[in-house]
């Protein structure tokens, strides 16, 4: 039953998902507006989940003065205010004068964009080692990455400009990788990724793909 | 009086995790669990607001005792409800039902989905004329030659039912070629993205470069001073023999 009853669920929300695209019938299409709306729900319901997940794991480890305790105790009193303000002002992030706006503009918009603005030191550091013109492959790589790098700064055009004499233009040559070789790699993936995805469908449809009911 | 509040808390926490270059340090630690604290309080109220308020609990008070709007609204609720089984040992297998209904229905959705959007449209996209006549160029044929035969080679290199050897072998590693220069191409525009969103708190940092240099001096000391106080590591067992 454990396993039965999930895998019964899962075939009949996965065909009414299939089959609405091919009959616009109301006994297809109104189940799949509600199965829509319903998966919608349960998303909500697991973010709330792993909110209180979130307390009920470091709340015990903060009682308990655990390594670190300190800054888990700052995370949850971060969570809570802004959840209790986000509450209290019914949600309105996008109201300028709120509390709710404040620590959206001043506290998550500025940590986000840090974290992964610092993700570009890294990145750079890491291809700075990496990248090496061992091979061909290598270095079409590493050709490709320099150019659109270059490319996308006016230091590039100005450089191809001095240096060609006007021949090439790095822009040009940028547009050039992104409209022909560049496209043709990341369709023939999209296509890949695409069968890939639509056999996978097909298999957790009927049952033969478990591997989400582990655990 | 806020804005400007709000702005040195923007910059403080802004260099409290560029300090993370040099290396870990309590100031990043604290940022990146101010941040996880805020992510989350953040998400919790939009998703109440924007799906479980209007959803779930609005359906359930506008059904006025009718019992196919009750049996309607009650279902995503029951559905909801189960997932918090998870939290208990003796009924979390519960918990698969509501799972299995959303995997299910991505599944479907995204037959659906890829089929036409990714797999039908790609391929449409990429039948273009490949002969210079009427409204296209030699150069645009070119282009669409290497464009189609360079998506040709790249799905070879993807048919793995046949060893790559021969005629097979050589498209395939034209097909890598070009995979090399989209990665290439990928890779350059991700940095060119990181490094613009960099640009963005380094202007932030500029424009208030008071409180930059405020937290810049803090992170320093704070950094410096408790690399000093930390312990030094316990001498092992073979170094206190005498």
């Amino acid at each position: 039953m454990k396993k039965t009853i999930p895998l019964i669920v899962t075939f009949i929300t996965g065909v009414i998902m299939t089959v609405e695209y091919f009959s616009p019938h109301p006994l297809v299409q109104h189940p799949k507006a509600a199965i829509e709306k319903w998966g919608i729900s349960v998303m909500s319901a697991m973010i709330v989940l792993g909110t209180l997940n979130i307390l009920i794991v470091n709340l015990p480890r903060i009682v308990r003065k655990e390594r670190d305790w300190m800054y888990k105790a700052i995370m949850v009193a971060a969570m809570i205010a802004t959840a209790g303000l986000g509450f209290y002002e019914q949600g309105k992030f996008d109201d300028k004068g709120s509390f709710s706006n404040w620590m959206f503009t001043h506290l998550l918009v500025p940590l986000q964009s840090t974290m992964f603005a610092l993700l570009a030191f890294y990145i750079t550091s890491a291809a700075f080692r990496a990248f090496r013109a061992r091979s061909v492959e290598a270095t079409l790589l590493l050709a490709a990455a320099i150019i659109v790098m270059l490319g996308r700064v006016p230091i590039g055009e100005l450089l191809s400009a001095k240096l060609t004499g006007g021949a090439l233009n790095l822009p040009d040559l940028v547009s050039w990788i992104n409209d022909v070789p560049n496209l043709a790699g990341k369709r023939a993936i999209m296509v890949g990724a695409a069968l890939g995805a639509i056999s996978t469908g097909i298999r957790v449809i009927l049952g033969m793909e478990r591997s989400y009911l582990a655990g | 009086m806020m804005e400007t509040m709000g702005a040195w808390v923007g910059v403080g926490l802004t260099v409290f995790i560029l300090s993370f270059l040099y290396k870990d340090n309590p100031f990043y630690k604290l940022a990146e669990h101010i941040y996880l604290g805020v992510s989350a309080g953040y998400w919790l109220v939009v998703v109440f607001h924007t799906n479980i308020l209007p959803e779930l609990i609005m359906p359930l008070r506008e059904s006025g005792g009718d019992p196919g709007k009750l049996a309607m609204a009650l279902t995503p609720i029951a559905l909801s409800l189960l997932m918090f089984a998870t939290l208990f040992k003796k009924i979390a297998w519960l918990a698969t039902i509501p799972i299995a209904f959303v995997i299910g229905a991505f599944a479907g959705a995204q037959i659906i989905g890829f089929a036409s959007s990714d797999l039908i449209i790609q391929i449409q996209s990429s039948m273009q004329p490949l002969w210079a006549s009427g409204q296209t160029t030699w150069r645009e044929a070119i282009n669409n030659w290497i464009g189609f035969a360079g998506l040709i080679c790249c799905l070879l290199f993807f048919f793995f039912s046949r060893e790559h050897k021969g005629a097979l072998g050589a498209a395939s590693r034209v097909g890598m070629y070009f995979l090399m220069i989209s990665f290439g191409a990928s890779f350059g525009y991700t940095v060119m993205g990181r490094i613009s969103l960099a640009i963005g708190r380094a202007q932030e940092l500029y424009d208030y470069h008071y409180a930059t240099l405020v937290f810049t001096v803090l992170v320093v000391a704070g950094v410096f001073l408790t690399g000093r106080l930390r312990k030094p590591p316990a001498e092992s067992a073979e170094m206190k023999q005498p």
